[in-house]
Parts: structure tokens; sequence; C-alpha cells
């Protein structure tokens, strides 16, 4: 079975017990498993590291964790019918990475004591997101926000960045999480372009 | 000055892992092995594991 990690823009990729199979110019990286890793979080990161020493090199589109085709032939196939695609998504990434914010209201793990404190909450929290996400969408080519209730209620967003900007970025949401202290704030990233890899969800 | 809580810190770098990982990407059609299902639990059993290693 063909386990695969990513697409990427160009040959010389891998390292066994990684291996490539190119159709034109866009490479798809795999490895042959016998059955797929569980879901945990030593494979979750492990599959990271494997797509970060990717992108030191390439751009690169990752595939959902667990995606798997039956052989090569099949894999030829899967680059065949989608390889526009891949070499659209491939462009729009290019010299980029993603940057990802997510926050959580520091009230959110105690219930509203009113469902007017409830609602009011609420819109505080999507105005917040929206002034956030507002700051850091300037120095984004794309992004995307969302508000979310996992682990608690706050907000994810996500943002294509040049790669030399990423230090640009880091600061700049310093500044922002120094001003909201309503707020649990991260900054992660660089990640490879999870968020932006295909059409639809860059759009 | 925000205080920064180092838990929900790392709870939150780690959804961010899990979202992408799991909920995002090339999909292949059809050869997905995680269902929709199957996400939600990953997701509650990394959560248990965040919490056990908080209260270590």
């Amino acid at each position: 079975m063909i386990y695969l990690y990513a697409i990427v823009d160009g040959p010389g990729a891998a390292r066994p017990p990684l291996r490539e199979l190119a159709y034109g110019d866009v490479v798809a990286v795999y490895r042959e498993m016998a059955s797929v890793p569980d879901a945990t979080v030593e494979s979750l990161r492990h599959q990271e590291g494997v797509l970060e020493r990717l992108m030191d090199q390439h751009e690169v589109l990752p595939l959902r964790f667990g995606s798997t085709v039956a052989d090569e032939d099949e894999l030829l196939h899967l680059l065949a019918t989608r390889h526009d695609e891949f070499a659209v998504s491939l462009a729009r990434v290019r010299g980029r990475v993603e940057m990802g914010v997510r926050a959580n209201a520091h009230n959110g793990r105690r219930a509203a004591p009113t469902g007017r404190e409830y609602l009011a909450r609420k819109l505080e929290r999507k105005r917040v997101a929206a002034a956030v996400h507002a700051e850091l969408a300037e120095l984004a080519h794309v992004s995307s926000m969302q508000v979310t209730s996992d682990p608690g209620p706050g907000f994810a967003a996500s943002y294509l960045v040049d790669r030399d900007r990423v230090a640009d970025f880091r600061r700049r949401f310093d500044s922002v999480r120094g001003s909201r202290s309503d707020f649990e704030m991260v900054c992660t990233g660089p990640w490879p372009p999870f968020s932006f890899a295909t059409a639809e969800e860059a759009s | 000055m925000t205080v920064l809580d180092p838990a929900a810190s790392r709870e939150l770098t780690l959804v961010e892992l899990v979202d992408r990982l799991l909920g995002k990407g090339v999909v292949i059609a059809g050869d997905i092995t995680l269902a929709i299902a199957d996400i939600d639990l990953v997701r509650v059993e990394l959560r248990a594991l965040v919490a056990s290693v908080d209260s270590l």
C-alpha cells in the first residue's frame, strides 16, 4: 500500500524510506506501508516533521493524514487526472507558508450566568475575532477565519504569508495579542499550506 | 499584557496540529482512511492526552 504525504513541485525531495513519483512537473512523495498509522499525537507530529523537511526545499501541498492508494499505477492515475489542479495550487503557494492563529476566550469555560450575558459574550467574541483577523490579514495573500467552540469559545484563522514575512507576521501577532488580555492566543507555523492546498479552501 | 497560561497554550497548539493534519490538506476521493466520526474520536483522545499531561 502507498501512503501519501504530499504533492511537491519538483524531483529530489524524497529521502529513503520516502519515494517519489513524477507526472510532468508535479511530484508525489510517498512511502510503502503495510497499514495506515493510527492517528496519535506522535504519528501526527511525525507526519508534520516529514512535511516540514520537504518544505525546506520545495513547494508542498500536504495530503490529509491517512491518504493512501493501492499502488504506483493508481498513484500515476491520480497525478494524471489532477495534474492541472495540483499545478495551480502549487503556483498559488509558491514562496509562501501558512501561519495559524487560535484564540480562546478566558471566560469561555465558565457558563454565562444569563442568556443576555451569553449573547453579549458571543457578540464580543465575534467582534474581537474580526478585529484581530483584519490586522493579521493585512500581511497575508489569502486568509480565512472561523469562530470555534473547540476546545472552548474562540476563533481560529489561517494566513498564507510570504516566507520572508513570517517574522513580520509574528511581530504583528505579538502586538495584537498584547492588547487582548481577554483571550488566550497562540500563533503557530510556519505550516505547509494545509488551509490553502485546494482551490475551494483558498477562495 | 496578557499573562500566558502554558497548559492552555499547549492545548491550543496541539489543536492547531490536529485540525490541520486531520481536517485539511488535499483529499483523495474515497481513500481517506479516517472517517469524520473517527476524526472526532481522535480529537477527544488527544484532548484527554493533553489533560493527562497537564495534570502530571
